[in-house]
């Protein structure tokens, strides 16, 4: 059995660094986002058996493990030929939409909430008491049942909250029991109201911040996303649409294609690689993914509430790409609202208590090829096996590497804007920190250990010498 | 209904001493005559009251709602050779703070969660055991289990 070591230890707790690089004149010229953190799951699954991956793969993380089974498990059903059976692909869906929930609702409550309710320049040790939930306590424990509600249906489907047990090549491994399905559609109703009280924080946050919201980290970009035929919202299964940064439609392509129009650059200072739409090259075809992403490339959303909120977001654009990266929050409450919505429509469908969950399969092939939406954006999982099965080559490309470039430049911009002279201050950290957070990147998930994984900042001058350095 | 303590271990099982947490709260199971968990089991339906003691991978926010139920939390988590401790107890207060590139939440800001749902303040410990070996596969190093044992009769005194 071979085994790779990685050093150094500190590799298992994973770091982001900035390191802001300034001019002669003491101006920042450019800003690097480092990703440390390498994981090596494409290396060390070669050898394995392929319906190995729809297990392995979740344990790439904790908190959006439900995107990588279902992506493994589709990347499967293209490698044994099999379709599966509608009600199947109902449930893989359901389980999708209970991720979404739990994700985005985590995202906006826990995550993005003091960003909204705090000015950049408050004092660390106030933004360490003073929270969305501490200015609405009721919130709080709506924030808590509303997260919960997405694990347990995924828990319901998959035996476990996080590192379900349920999608399998070809179909699921089990039923929706009657009991299950009436309990979750029980509490459709609430859940969809806690929804929209967040749309309404986060509308009221808007308004009164709309120069920062419309001024803070805005650039163009291309966007990407998940379509149905009609240029609806999908975030299951589509063709993968590229609109440029007008708006403008410039791919619609079989998620089977997509080496032919994503190419991966590679720089010397990240782990992380810089997907860009091969056919405008290398920077020129950058792109985002994401709910920004998405809601920038469809033309609708197929549930009547999320879709009337995709009519405000568009609205903002005036015809063109919502481009500042603060309306991210926004675009993740409306696909949170979405997924209730779907996750009603689906619970409703007389399939969803059918046994038909296995398709059939032709006979194993060489190559398969998975794409879902995650929470953080387009996935896809390729895998190619020799003749009996096992993998020979993997490839995975995850949403927070679409977003590698853009989150670049989300820190030189505010960076550019922030960073005056050769100190660094909290709210310039403040900022950097928001700024990256809005992508919702994850990039040390499923390993931890004691102490938070740490975010540094360094300042450096045109002759190479460390001028500063903030940690947090 | 209040119940005492509840240990939450947490970790990922997967990665050797990362998972002391499982190797604690299973012990402190099959004292009040439960069922030890399986790597894959976080023994979130089976609270019965007394010591509870579960193993969760991270800590997540709708852990909140479940601490709030209790007067103490102990929180077990393995620590990495930069601490020099052999095994480490702290007592806890809650703090609110987020990460721009994490998603788990620390000790203390569950800690504020719950004490925001329950609407007074809980008792917590922070107990952590140094860890040697984190690379994948189950089960602690020797040198990792005994200071576990250590560890397991400085919770029996907090609780």
């Amino acid at each position: 059995m071979q085994k790779i070591t990685i050093e150094p230890v500190t590799r298992i707790e994973g770091h982001a660094k900035v390191t802001l690089h300034l001019n002669g004149k003491g101006k920042v010229e450019k800003a690097y986002l480092h990703i440390n953190e390498w994981r090596g799951f494409e290396k060390f699954t070669e050898g394995r058996p392929y319906f190995e991956m729809v297990q392995i793969t979740p344990r790439i993380c904790g908190i959006c493990p439900v995107s990588h089974h279902l992506c493994a498990a589709k990347a499967c059903d293209a490698l044994i030929g099999a379709t599966p059976p509608r009600p199947a692909k109902l449930l893989r869906e359901l389980m999708h939409m209970g991720q979404f929930i739990q994700s985005h609702s985590m995202h906006f409550f826990e995550l993005a909430g003091p960003d909204l309710l705090l000015g950049f320049d408050a004092d660390p040790t106030i933004r360490n008491v003073v929270g969305l939930a501490q200015a609405n306590p009721d919130l709080t424990l709506k924030a808590v049942r509303l997260r919960a509600f997405g694990q347990e249906i995924i828990r319901k489907l998959g035996g476990k909250r996080v590192h379900p047990n349920h999608s399998v090549p070809g179909g699921v491994n089990a039923p929706l029991s009657v009991k299950d399905r009436d309990e979750i559609l029980g509490q459709i109703e609430d859940m969809t109201e806690i929804v929209k009280t967040a749309i309404g924080v986060a509308k009221g946050w808007y308004e009164k911040n709309m120069d920062l919201a419309q001024n803070f980290a805005v650039f163009p970009s291309g966007y990407m996303g998940l379509v149905d035929g009609e240029g609806g919202l999908q975030l299951y299964e589509g063709q993968v649409r590229l609109v440029d940064r007008n708006g403008k439609k410039i791919e619609e392509f079989d998620p089977r294609n997509y080496l032919e129009h994503i190419g991966e650059h590679v720089e010397d200072w990240s782990y992380l690689k810089f997907p860009f739409y091969r056919k405008m090259g290398w920077p020129k075809g950058v792109y985002r993914v994401g709910p920004l992403g998405r809601l920038n490339v469809v033309d609708k959303i197929n549930t009547p509430m999320a879709n009337e909120e995709l009519n405000q977001f568009k609205a903002l654009g005036n015809g063109k790409p919502v481009e500042g990266t603060l309306w991210y929050h926004y675009a993740r409450l409306i696909e949170d609202l979405y997924a209730i919505e779907r996750a009603q429509e689906i619970l409703l469908d007389p399939d969803v208590l059918s046994t038909d969950l296995m398709g059939n399969a032709s006979g194993l092939v060489s190559e398969g090829v998975g794409c879902i939406e995650a929470p953080r954006g387009t996935l896809f999982h390729h895998y190619r096996t020799d003749a009996n099965g096992m993998l020979t080559h993997v490839n995975l490309i995850v949403a927070t590497g679409h977003n590698n470039w853009a989150m670049n430049t989300a820190v030189e911009m505010v960076a550019k804007a922030h960073v005056d002279g050769k100190k660094l201050t909290e709210g310039m950290l403040n900022r950097v920190e928001a700024a990256i957070r809005a992508y919702d990147p994850c990039l040390s998930c499923s390993t931890h250990a004691i102490g938070a994984m740490p975010i540094v900042i360094e300042m450096i001058s045109a002759e190479g010498v460390l001028l500063d350095r903030l940690a947090r | 209904m209040d119940r005492c303590v509840l240990v939450i271990g947490y970790g990922n099982v997967y990665c050797h001493d990362d998972g002391v947490g499982l190797h604690i709260v299973n012990v402190l199971r099959r004292l009040k005559g439960g069922k030890p968990l399986q790597p894959d089991e976080d023994g979130l339906d089976d609270l019965g009251g007394g010591i509870d003691a579960i193993m969760v991978h991270q800590l997540v926010p709708e852990l909140a709602s479940v601490v709030a139920r209790y007067d103490q939390v102990i929180f077990v988590d393995a620590h990495l050779g930069h601490i020099e401790d052999e095994v480490r107890v702290v007592p806890l207060k809650k703090a609110y703070r987020f990460h721009a590139v994490t998603h788990h939440l620390s000790p203390e800001t569950l800690l504020w969660m719950a004490e925001q749902i329950k609407g007074t303040e809980i008792k917590a410990y922070l107990v952590s055991v140094k860890g040697d070996d984190f690379d994948f596969g189950l089960g602690l190093t020797d040198r990792c289990a005994a200071r576990a044992d250590v560890a397991l009769e400085r919770i029996l005194d907090l609780c």
